[in-house]
């Protein structure tokens, strides 16, 4: 019997729910198998452990409505010490006067074993009586009366007779709100489509203890630290949070920032102890043998278990270390690509995981690229972009907001040679492309994205043509285009976007939400292509610059996402807001 | 203090020590009774009963033996016992029972510590989770009452319980490791 049938048949049991022919297989295996047993003993605690803690908690009230009716309380509480504690009583008698009606019961840390003592005594004396039955009932909760008394001095008067001292009280830790504090050593700050076999336990605000084990199937929870790393939780993982500055990473990923007062925070992983310098750095545990982690800022320090060796890591630098200890040291320029480095939206995370195919922003770049530079894919399908040619300058947006990049030079490409697998549409499937662009007017013709090898090939492509945006699909047979009516290139942001919807048969652009052109789908056949995916120029060089197509301009963002997205769910409310002048377009707001 | 109590020590009678004893490892007896025979109510009354016989049985422990296992030794008579006269009660066989007793942990002194961090544990439950809970062990409800009153089915309830006390359980055993010596402060 599997541990899995084993807890089931056993719960069964404990919940008096167990059929006949489960019974007997239960009966079976309590004989044959230990395990089960061991099992058994330990179910069975957590069952009458919850009945105990009810039971309590119901005996306390009926007490403390008896509670209500007994005149003389110090009576009743010295009726209950003499029978339970006489020495409590002595000192009880030296603290005169301080019983009070206001006793907290469910805060003592000992009212079972109170209550067992008062009770048991009780049973004793009515059981002499021979009235065993009738008396019981009424004694008991006489009994938890007195008790509730008991407890108010047990807790008014510490054994050495004093005070008892008020506890402690733990490092306060600032959370998101402002002005929040929340104990140690370690509480769930916010949480985004986490789901734990309890899911019970995810809530935001939660408060997780040392040794406790958390396990994320999928989703993303962050972390709060009590000396104040915040962690975010990768699903699929599972870390033990060993003390407040400590994780231990069995499986999974995550991304931590540290700040200086918790500086030495430490990752233990299988293989590794990652130690935080003063740092923003991620960390995965892909299996037991291997550990990989990636500076994203500042610096940290790698222990190898095998070995003892350290080694420090510098902003963008990473590493491998394998249970033998071998470290494999490696830059690392965009490996923060494949972390969520803050917590996203709902709906960002959603639509990240559940459509997005690929996303690319060039508006958090470093100031310059250069040829061999990359850009991340923050889609985290590994999509990253190379730049071939040219070079693309990160532009100063109004307000100090980054405004995307800058096209320079005669001919700039971006592409991926790794998408020959990816990024390709059958006859059936549906996919948008987006993108943020500024054009000016003296640029009317640009690529936006291509898929493209020759005419009369499977493929597809976007550009803007004589100011105009098109886009077109191709099945090796039917090559449909669909023309907008607006044109874009008018040296304002504009975010545009081009779906295809096999569903509906139907190509369609927008223009910053707005319906720009529609046409029917004939293709019949598959889109798929030889060739990588290109932004900003085709694919091949062509010494006519018109048929390049050469995209001179600025560009912020270029998402490809699975399905035929409306445009409540393009990425212009997703990714950009009003906060940031440079990239909203009123037309947004609409 | 200590002198006090060694003092009251010295006078005790047998039956006062047993006594003592048991009220000490009452909880614990409490346990190991329900495990092999969990109807609170029936549990109940054989812990009565155990107690009874342990106190008639007084002057046969030796003090400075294990009380618990001395008694858990009647309680395990009593058990089966009962199960023997309880033939029609869907429970365990005497000899899946006796298998069980076999195999009862040595020590369950930490029931107190246990009751403790299940209180802490159940506050980190959802409402929901928090409901079902009480309504089996408050209520005394069976899943198949729960599933009733709330509209789900029976085996929702029973996926619901399971991973409520898989949670508690797993909840639980860190804190205690938490709080065994040496102690973490909080």
């Amino acid at each position: 019997m599997s541990p899995h049938d084993s807890e089931r048949l056993i719960h069964a049991y404990l919940d008096r729910s167990i059929s006949d022919d489960e019974l007997e297989r239960l009966n079976e295996a309590v004989l044959n198998q230990p395990e089960v047993r061991e099992l058994f003993w330990r179910l069975a605690e957590v069952d009458q452990t919850l009945y105990t803690v009810y039971s309590e908690l119901e005996s306390q009230e009926a007490g403390l409505a008896l509670l209500e009716e007994l005149s003389d309380l110090e009576d009743a509480a010295d009726a209950a010490l003499v029978a339970i504690e006489p020495h409590r009583v002595r000192r009880r008698s030296s603290q005169s006067g301080v019983v009070q009606r206001h006793v907290d019961v469910s805060s003592t840390d000992r009212p079972q074993e109170l209550f067992s003592l008062a009770v048991l005594r009780v049973y004793r004396v009515v059981s002499r009586d021979g009235a065993r039955r009738s008396w019981w009932a009424m004694g008991a909760l006489a009994t938890a009366a007195m008790l509730l008394v008991v407890i108010g001095l047990y807790r008014l008067t510490s054994r050495d007779g004093s005070q008892p001292s008020p506890p402690v009280p733990s490092q306060p830790l600032v959370t998101d709100t402002p002005g929040q504090t929340v104990p140690a050593p370690a509480v769930v700050a916010s949480v985004t489509d986490a789901i734990d076999v309890d899911a019970v336990t995810l809530q935001p605000g939660a408060t997780l203890l040392a040794g406790e084990v958390i396990v994320l199937p999928r989703g993303l929870m962050q972390v709060v630290m009590q000396r104040g790393a915040r962690v975010l939780l990768h699903g699929p993982c599972e870390v033990t949070l060993v003390d407040d500055n400590t994780l231990k990473l069995h499986h999974g990923r995550l991304a931590a920032y540290v700040p200086q007062q918790a500086k030495r925070f430490t990752v233990d992983t299988p293989t590794t102890r990652v130690i935080d310098l003063g740092t923003e750095f991620g960390v995965e545990v892909a299996s037991a043998r291997r550990t990989e982690f990636h500076v994203f800022d500042g610096s940290i320090e790698v222990e190898t278990k095998a070995g003892g060796r350290r080694f420090a890591f510098e902003h963008d630098e990473g590493g491998t270390v394998d249970d033998a200890g071998r470290l494999d040291r490696q830059p690392s320029p965009f490996a923060a690509a494949r972390y969520w480095r803050s917590m996203p939206t709902e709906e960002q995370y959603r639509l990240v995981t559940e459509s997005t195919l690929a996303l690319w922003r060039f508006d958090t770049l470093s100031p310059r690229l250069e040829p061999g530079d990359h850009v991340p894919d923050l889609g985290r399908s590994g999509l990253h972009l190379r730049l071939e040619t040219g070079a693309l300058e990160q532009l100063p947006g109004r307000y100090g907001m980054p405004g995307g990049v800058q096209f320079v030079g005669p001919s700039v490409r971006l592409s991926n040679d790794d998408v020959q697998r990816l990024l390709q549409f059958g006859r059936n499937d549906s996919f948008t492309l987006e993108a943020f662009v500024r054009i000016s007017p003296n640029n009317p013709n640009a690529t936006l994205i291509t898929r493209d090898v020759a005419p009369m090939r499977p493929s597809w492509w976007w550009r803007v043509e004589d100011g105009l945006a098109r886009f077109m699909i191709g099945d090796g047979v039917e090559e449909p285009v669909v023309i907008g009516r607006r044109p874009v290139n008018d040296g304002r942001w504009h975010h545009l976007a081009a779906v295809r919807d096999a569903v509906r048969g139907e190509l369609r652009l927008y223009i910053n939400g707005e319906l720009d052109g529609i046409t029917s789908d004939t293709t019949r056949g598959d889109l798929y292509s030889i060739h990588s995916v290109q932004l900003g120029r085709f694919h091949g060089v062509r010494r006519d610059a018109y048929y390049d197509f050469q995209f001179h301009g600025d560009m912020a963002m270029v998402r490809i996402s699975r399905g035929a997205l409306e445009p409540s769910a393009f990425a212009a409310r997703q990714f950009f807001t009003r906060d940031d002048p440079s990239l909203w377009h009123e037309e947004f707001d609409r | 203090m200590e002198r006090l109590v060694t003092r009251d020590r010295r006078t005790l009678q047998p039956s006062d020590e047993v006594q003592r004893l048991f009220l000490r490892h009452s909880a614990a007896v409490r346990g190991f009774i329900y495990t092999l025979l969990p109807i609170n109510d029936y549990a109940d009354d054989l812990l009565q009963e155990v107690f009874i016989t342990a106190m008639e049985k007084a002057a046969e422990y030796q003090p400075g033996t294990n009380f618990q296992a001395w008694v858990c030794t009647i309680a395990r008579f009593k058990v089966l016992e009962f199960r023997r006269a309880q033939a029609r009660l869907r429970l365990l066989s005497p000899a899946a029972m006796e298998a069980l007793a076999d195999n009862a942990p040595s020590s369950t002194d930490h029931e107190q510590d246990a009751v403790g961090a299940l209180r802490r544990c159940l506050e980190k439950l959802a409402p929901a989770a928090r409901q079902v809970l009480e309504l089996r062990y408050r209520d005394a409800r069976t899943p198949t009452q729960i599933a009733e009153m709330r509209g789900n089915t029976p085996l929702s309830v029973n996926v619901a319980l399971s991973r409520a006390r898989a949670f508690l359980r797993r909840c639980m055993d860190q804190q205690l490791l938490q709080e065994s010596p040496p102690r973490v402060a909080p």
